[in-house]
């Protein structure tokens, strides 16, 4: 099926029509609406003169608001005039106070579409940047599975297409860092880098690796070239905040990483507030030595490896618990390994892949929404009786029924990547990984 | 270049390239991107509205509004004791407090063709009371008012200033209920209250609707706040005393209040601070609802690029563009517009 040696070929066009069919039926009838209408009074800030942070709704740093600008010009091409509604008959959905908020705001059918289509050009270009690595470091035919793997990769369909969530972007600006460098462009990869973490932070983890893999790469002029990076993204970076600094919202627009450790994120109980900016400079630490055992190692093949040790890093950094659509970025990694590197990985991975997915689903009859407000597919009262199956009260830790069945799973969704994280590091202490990763040995 | 190898770099050209027109996009996107005409005519008005790009509008026909304020005076000084609740906020969210609300009045009121927005303190809320109030709009976020302003006795400035046609917009606890001594607050209680809406009339619990008032303005106006606290019960305020009611209602009270005082008038909008509340107070204040105001007609429709239309007769029409996600909002007054026809009727009648 992908045995032929061009990318496009009649396995991986099928894969390409397969992905694209499903993102689009699932993405249309299914959407978490709560980020989805984030989307659109973000738009519509920016639309009445307000840009992203002049009036309240946008809680990112600024990157993804400038792809929801862009963004916003190819949707009205298509006259998409209307993004959501407010229903009264919903009003008491916002009553409860759940992990995942609820909304009466229901976006459209064709803007649900709108962001379907943004998030599945993104899949496809992440798809094809994967085969691009694994091509140019293992083989044609593994670099064409790891694209389909990664493709009909259900958790990617769930967090782009019904999460409407942009974590598929932030992939593909990792994975375009890992390219450029690859292919020595050290000045745009530094550019990509900092929009990359701009965009989501979780990139960031892979700094120290980034500048192992350039020094390990060119030990005769690696000096140049990482200042050649800094460049890239001071300047870069610069552009991207420029607008802040002026009009004085800059403060604002790092809103997301400073609320998460300060009082007002009032959703956040005591443990997560105070246990996950722990967590994270423990994650800066590992990653400080990783990529130091990196460039102290002599490795077979430098590319082979980098991946490797990018993927550990991935591993560590989402044993910390979060939302479901943080996971993503561990999967691209996760293919490249298990399909190229250690076919054990195989069925933790796709254990982890349903456990994703059933994570990320689990704000289940919100999902529903738009089609029983838009459609006729589903009645309101058959909506209800849906919702209150989950709006009960449990007596266990006082949670309502949505948090509990969120919370379930959530465990159940670690259980998966403690398999995956134990798998990968008992394979990595017994020598038995893959020959190509002979560094480690 | 190898077209095969270098295929990524394209694409991070590309993506970098599309990111800068975004942030183009996003900073340069703003109120001159919209406009609209209204020619007002014995028995119907028509008007032409304009949108760079796809967007839902809604033509508001009105009696009885009270008109674009002059001046809109939001009031913040941290100086003075407030009496606010700390709401939730979204995860990564700046947390909602009365200086961030304040913050964002200018650009909510702006988008919907209020232009003169300034902040003042309780000095400069005083010195205003001191001249005619009518025209004049003030906002009041913070709770509690100076002492200087409102303390707690018919004699105080406040009550000059409105019934001298001025326009206090309420938001955030119950009126007249407390003022603020320097950093101390003082509580008037419910007397405080009758003041301003000529009775007691304010229930200090917690309440949310979940129908809309029948007159058809929450759609009309895509209003979105449905919290009810610190609004007045309808049945309570006095008959002698003009009144009206807009938004969502659980039949006693409603998210919008207007009541009457004198040439002014007081309006509240229900419940604690979110952002729901301050898009509601920003369509309130343009609009130009007043306690008389009756809505006539209402148009909804779709406009890429131009479109024109007709509806029923009325003294001022509030034109509005995105629906519950807006983008533009201007009100246009039969009056004003006779004053300068040849303005206002750049339209030509469809």
């Amino acid at each position: 099926m992908f045995d032929d040696t061009k990318f496009l070929c009649k396995g991986i066009a099928a894969v390409i029509i397969i992905g694209l069919v499903i993102r689009f039926v699932v993405g249309g009838l299914l959407t978490y609406n709560y980020d989805v209408y984030h989307w659109a009074l973000t738009i519509s800030n920016f639309e009445a003169g307000n840009d992203l942070y002049g009036t309240a709704g946008y809680y990112y740093t600024p990157v993804w608001g400038y792809i929801l600008g862009i963004f916003s010009r190819f949707y009205e091409l298509f006259g998409i005039d209307m993004l959501g509604e407010r229903f009264t008959d919903l009003l008491f959905v916002e009553d409860l106070n759940t992990l995942s908020p609820h909304t009466a705001f229901v976006t459209t059918i064709p803007f649900n579409i709108a962001v379907t289509a943004l998030m599945a050009v993104s899949d496809l270009v992440s798809a094809y940047l994967l085969f691009w690595i694994v091509r140019e470091t293992y083989d044609v035919r593994k670099a064409k599975i790891c694209f389909a793997v990664w493709f009909l990769c259900p958790f990617a369909i769930a967090v782009g297409s019904i999460g409407g969530m942009f974590d598929s972007i932030s992939i593909m600006m990792a994975l375009l860092c890992i390219c450029l460098l690859m292919r020595n462009q050290e000045l745009l990869a530094g550019a990509m880098f900092t929009t990359a973490v701009l965009f989501k932070l979780f990139p960031a983890f892979l700094f120290f690796l980034f500048i192992a893999y350039i020094i390990v790469k060119h030990r005769d002029d690696w000096k140049l070239r990482i200042a050649k990076a800094g460049i890239g993204a001071i300047l870069f970076g610069g552009v991207l905040m420029l607008p802040m600094a002026l009009n004085g919202t800059l403060m604002d627009s790092l809103s997301l990483i400073t609320a998460r450790t300060s009082s007002d994120a009032l959703y956040l109980s005591e443990i997560v507030k105070y246990g996950t900016p722990l967590a994270y400079v423990l994650e800066i630490v590992a990653a400080a030595i990783l990529a130091h055992v990196f460039l102290k190692t002599k490795h077979g093949n430098d590319d082979r490896s980098f991946l490797f040790y990018c993927f550990l890093m991935m591993v560590l950094l989402f044993l910390i618990p979060g939302a479901p659509q943080y996971h993503l970025l561990l999967i691209p990694f996760l293919i490249m390994i298990a399909i190229c590197a250690d076919a054990k990985l195989r069925i933790p991975m796709a254990i982890l892949f349903v456990t994703a997915s059933v994570h990320m689903l689990s704000p289940l009859v919100m999902d529903f929404l738009s089609l029983t407000m838009y459609t006729d597919l589903m009645s309101l009262d058959a909506w209800t009786s849906f919702y209150n199956m989950f709006a009960f009260h449990s007596d266990f830790m006082d949670m309502p029924g949505f948090d509990l069945w969120s919370t379930i799973i959530g465990i159940i969704d670690l259980i998966a990547l403690i398999l995956v994280a134990v798998t990968t590091f008992v394979r990595l202490l017994s020598k038995r990984t893959e020959s190509a990763l002979d560094g480690l040995r | 270049m190898d077209a095969r190898k270098d295929l990524p770099v394209l694409i991070a050209v590309i993506l970098l390239a599309l990111i800068l027109a975004g942030e183009f996009v996003v900073f340069s996107a703003g109120h001159g991107d919209y406009g609209s005409d209204v020619v007002f005519g014995e028995d119907s008005i028509s008007y032409e509205i304009r949108s760079n790009g796809p967007h839902v509008y809604d033509v508001v026909v009105m009696d009885g509004s009270a008109g674009s304020p002059t001046d809109v005076s939001v009031y913040y000084d941290p100086s003075y004791a407030s009496n606010i609740s700390d709401v939730m906020v979204a995860v990564g969210g700046r947390a909602l407090d009365q200086e961030y609300y304040v913050q964002q009045m200018g650009g909510t009121l702006r988008m919907r063709g209020v232009d003169d927005v300034s902040t003042i303190d309780a000095d400069d809320m005083l010195a205003l009371m001191e001249s005619p109030g009518k025209g004049h709009a003030l906002v009041c976020l913070s709770g509690s008012l100076p002492s200087d302003v409102y303390d707690g006795t018919p004699d105080s400035p406040v009550f000059k200033w409105l019934a001298s046609g001025g326009r206090l917009y309420w938001a955030g606890n119950a009126i007249g209920a407390y003022c603020s001594e320097g950093e101390t607050l003082r509580d008037i209680g419910s007397e405080g209250t009758a003041l301003f809406l000529g009775s007691d009339c304010i229930e200090g619990d917690s309440r949310i609707a979940y129908g809309e008032c029948p007159d058809g303005s929450c759609s009309a106006f895509s209003f979105q706040n449905n919290q009810i606290a610190y609004s007045p019960s309808i049945g309570k305020l006095p008959s002698d005393r003009a009144h009206a009611h807009f938004g969502f209602s659980d039949g006693e009270r409603s998210s919008i209040s207007l009541i009457q005082y004198g040439e002014g008038f007081v309006c509240i909008i229900g419940g604690d601070y979110s952002n729901f509340q301050r898009i509601d107070l920003g369509q309130v204040i343009a609009s130009g609802l007043s306690p008389t105001t009756v809505i006539v007609d209402h148009i909804h429709g779709s406009v890429n690029g131009r479109t024109t239309g007709t509806a029923l007769a009325g003294d001022h029409v509030y034109i509005s563009l995105g629906g519950y996600f807006p983008v533009y909002g201007e009100l246009k007054e039969a009056d004003r517009c006779s004053m300068t026809r040849s303005s206002c009727a750049r339209a030509s009648p469809p």
